[in-house]
């Protein structure tokens, strides 16, 4: 197979052509209560040509080698096209040819499991859920992705890679008369499956965390100073920051490459934001990404002026900035595109007493739900929360999304945690089509913003 | 389907799938890229002593593995509690032609002709704007058998277009969309609407707290219709945690609303059977107000002691593909339109919000009806749009706020869930200053 893949980028005489071929295997076990849902173990095999023409480009996902051979000819042509058609020439920046393998070596394999273990593990934690009172209902997720990659160049990398991720997603629904809550619980995260045993304590925790949630009051809308919990303040940094410096996401827009020049001040001199792929077990871990470029440690933000940017080699290219490492594709039926690996504030100085202590009136908002961005306005959910009144924390509050503009809430950022945590469980959907990619980090300690606009319930 | 298969399982089901996409792609008004998608796939249902399994294969098909992947997931799977046989609703299947030659035949070169003329187009007005346009060319050919059913199979040619441009000084971007199953013709209605509304994006408003009547446009009809698809779902019903549980036949929103679901009409995600080889129709899920029927694919249905709507999809938020299982989702949405003009709507407003968007909305609690998302739009004040929202929230229930309807225009539109009017509600949260 890997005779025929070279030969194809053999074949093709374009000034830069690459060629990442996956063999793809997952466990998902999935449960709507006590039904079954679903047991697979999907395969998925095939690849993706890149072809650089003239200032052009072109590529073709493909899942049968016969239709890459046929098709490569055609790419090239269409490279090249888009070469005539532009002002502007695409240009990769330069980076190493390495020849190497990259394998993973887990404290505790997946694939040392039987699906029948991983199953009676799932089922476990969702009879300790549906025991709690007021839980009504539980969707209850096993995911295991498994992916061993080749990556060929005509510069002459040819890299042989794994990539690992097992995880336990839980959605949790409670019932009190009309109010239906939801909370979610997530463990894992990386190619330890070690990480989602004996969790029986955070499982309980959080389904109780839903169980009290339908006795909350719904939050009011306005506009408050907030403390996010680290859950929470990773997923602000990873929304409201991380997506605009993914280099792909800015290169385009002539506002933004105004706005986004390195050396701007973006925040208070507290604020200090890295993304970092080399740190182990995490979710967005990893060795070298899918243009055959090495991971490292990116500072992004330092003493609050923007000071670095996650890349592609076109994007480097077009920035004259350093390379990141942080191309990836979660399929073979998608380009590879900037993600963020495991982006996250580093810690400050302040104390969560302190930060509440700073509050006259305001809300505590705590676990990541999820949320959206599109240029600099982002916008948030959490779980669940709490008043804050006269410095101190107060009952609990549910139905809480927050939104804002990233220029404005960064310098409202007026006080950084020393607490630093990661989340277990990342993930992020990004592009057109949407590629959801597990394998992608937050962390934070707490942070205090000032003047949050919160969307409660009305 | 061979014999191998039909003959390793007590019952099997196979669904494949093979598409070829072709994409041209502008970014800021220049050819950026021009990529193509070659992709196959296929699903296997199977019961072997009662025990019911999954395989799921994408790339070049492999029987034995398939077979294999299949018996581990039987073995340890739950009771089959239906077949891939029974619950076949009468009246058999509608013959829809989806498929035009001229549509495959289009080429990539008339494509980027189509993208440079509406870029030149707008640039005539707007010369400063950083367009983008996306043209995605679809040719899918699906497939299901079973154990005793015949191969039944359908092929799809789909033409989407999008342009867009990011809002100089915001974060949001205005948009416009066309598809057809044909050749499209030049979208001049899009791009005169788009020109229009990123025009009105020069100005910023940002409304103060109040209760105002809002205009849900087509393109923000997401925001209700995806609640919805979960309330009307059959798994939701089978968790008992949908709001319309139990509720058949009552009155749930305004007269003004009478939403259908149409497999038929021709559309992104229309076709003559379902996911799993059960006759497509149209339904009406509200008429007038009324709740009228859920959505089912065979495995709800079976626990809800029913028999399947035929809607059993592979597609829903954020998932899509065939490795996804079946699971009852709207096929092609339809709400009734009504008899205004979206611009007599606007006119009539005093003081009100023309919604063209939400971001966040998977983070609140959608599955009960909330919405509660940052507000994309306009502000409109004495019948007129005064500027583009800014800062600004929007915090709706669609089972509240959608019993007060004042008026639903008589423009359909296309949305990323069907065709959809513009609605004007009496009155929605807005969260500003």
């Amino acid at each position: 197979m890997l005779e025929r893949l070279e030969n194809v980028l053999g074949g093709l005489k374009s000034e830069y052509a690459d060629l990442r071929y996956e063999e793809n295997r997952s466990v998902n076990i999935s449960y709507s209560d006590y039904d079954l849902r679903s047991l697979s173990t999907p395969r998925s095999n095939g690849g993706h040509l890149r072809v650089y023409q003239n200032g052009g480009k072109s590529a073709l996902s493909f899942f049968d080698i016969a239709g890459l051979e046929s098709t490569a000819d055609k790419i090239r042509e269409n490279a090249e096209i888009v070469g005539r058609k532009r002002n502007s020439k695409i240009h990769l920046a330069e980076t190493e040819v390495i020849k190497d393998t990259f394998f993973l070596a887990p404290k505790k394999h997946p694939h040392d499991i039987t699906i029948s273990e991983k199953k009676e593990l799932l089922m476990h934690y969702r009879d300790l859920v549906l025991a709690i009172d007021k839980v009504k209902s539980v969707e209850a997720n096993y995911n295991e992705f498994y992916s061993k990659r080749f990556f060929l160049s005509t510069e002459g990398s040819k890299v042989e890679y794994e990539l690992l991720i097992s995880n336990i997603y839980f959605l949790i629904q409670a019932q009190h008369d009309d109010v239906i809550q939801t909370t979610r619980w997530s463990i894992g995260g990386s190619d330890d499956f070690s990480k989602l045993l004996n969790r029986d304590e955070s499982c309980q925790n959080m389904a109780e965390r839903a169980s009290e949630l339908t006795m909350a009051k719904p939050l009011p809308p306005g506009i408050f100073p907030v403390v996010l919990d680290p859950s929470e303040a990773g997923v602000f940094i990873h929304e409201a920051f991380g997506h605009l410096s993914e280099a792909d996401g800015v290169q385009d827009n002539p506002d933004f490459l105004k706005k986004l020049q390195l050396g701007t001040e973006l925040a208070k001199s507290i604020l200090n934001v890295s993304d970092d792929g080399t740190i182990k077990d995490l979710p967005g871990s990893h060795i070298i990404d899918d243009e055959g470029v090495k991971t490292r440690k990116t500072e992004l933000i330092k003493n609050g002026i923007l000071s670095g940017r996650m890349h592609s080699r076109e994007t480097a290219a077009q920035f004259n900035e350093p390379l990141s490492g942080n191309v990836r594709a979660v399929g073979p039926e998608h380009p590879p595109i900037v993600r963020m690996s495991n982006i996250y504030i580093e810690p400050g100085k302040s104390s969560f007493d302190q930060m509440i202590g700073s509050i006259d009136h305001g809300y505590y908002l705590c676990g990541a739900k999820g949320g959206q961005t599109s240029g600099d306005a982002f916008t948030f959910g959490a779980q669940y929360g709490y008043e804050i009144s006269n410095g101190k924390l107060g009952h609990m509050v549910r139905d809480i999304n927050m939104s804002g503009t990233l220029f404005e809430t960064l310098q409202n950022i007026s006080m950084v945690g020393n607490d630093l945590q990661f989340s277990e469980i990342g993930g992020c959907g990004k592009g057109s089509p949407m590629q959801l990619n597990r394998k992608s980090g937050k962390g934070s300690p707490h942070i205090k913003i000032d003047n949050v606009t919160l969307g409660g319930k009305s | 389907m061979t014999k191998n298969l039909r003959s390793a399982f007590d019952d099997v089901e196979l669904f494949s799938r093979k598409e070829e996409v072709s994409t041209i792609l502008y970014r800021n008004n220049q050819l950026k890229d021009i990529s193509t998608k070659q992709i196959q796939g296929a699903m296997c249902r199977a019961i072997k002593n009662g025990k019911m399994g999954t395989a799921v294969q994408t790339g070049h098909l492999k029987e034995t593995s398939l077979i294999e992947d299949a018996l581990i997931s039987c073995k340890n799977g739950e009771t089959a509690d239906f077949d891939f046989t029974s619950n076949e609703n009468a009246g058999g299947m509608t013959d829809l032609n989806l498929y035009f030659t001229e549509t495959e035949n289009a080429s990539s070169q008339s494509f980027i002709e189509l993208s440079d003329r509406i870029i030149d187009d707008v640039r005539t007005d707007l010369n400063s704007i950083a367009l983008s346009v996306q043209i995605t060319k679809s040719i899918q050919e699906t497939s299901l058998e079973t154990k005793t059913l015949d191969q039944r199979s359908f092929k799809k040619s789909i033409l989407n277009l999008m342009i867009s441009a990011p809002i100089a000084g915001a974060g949001t971007a205005v948009y416009q969309w066309k598809y057809g199953l044909k050749p499209l013709d030049y979208p001049k209605q899009q791009v005169e609407t788009f020109k229009q509304w990123y025009r009105w994006t020069e100005k910023t408003v940002t409304p103060i707290t109040a209760r105002l009547p809002i205009i849900f446009t087509s393109a923000a009809s997401f925001l209700y219709a995806l609640p919805l698809g979960f309330g009307l779902s059959g798994n939701a019903l089978v968790n008992k945690t949908s709001p319309m549980l139990d509720k058949q036949g009552e009155k749930l929103f305004h007269d003004l609303f009478t939403l259908e679901d149409d497999a038929h009409s021709p559309g992104i995600f229309s076709a003559p059977f379902d996911v799993e080889g059960i006759s497509t129709r149209k339904r009406t899920l509200v008429k007038k107000g009324v709740l009228q029927e859920y959505l089912l694919d065979r495995r709800s249905a079976a626990k809800l002691g029913k028999i399947s709507t035929g809607n059993a999809q592979k597609e829903a938020l954020f998932v899509q593909g065939v490795h996804v299982p079946p699971q009852p989702w709207p096929s092609t949405l339809r709400l009734k339109p009504g008899n205004q003009s979206l611009e007599e709507l606007i006119q009539g407003l005093d003081q009100g919000i023309l919604l063209t968007g939400g971001m966040g909305f998977h983070s609140a609690n959608y599955r009960q009806g909330d919405i509660a998302c940052k507000a994309i739009g306009y502000y409109v004040e004495n019948g007129e749009v005064q500027g583009r929202l800014e800062s600004t929230m929007l915090s709706a229930n669609i089972y509240r706020d959608f019993q007060e309807i004042r008026a639903v225009s008589n423009q359909l539109e296309p949305s990323s869930i069907g065709t959809f009017p513009d609605v004007l509600l009496d009155s929605v949260q807005i969260i500003g200053k």
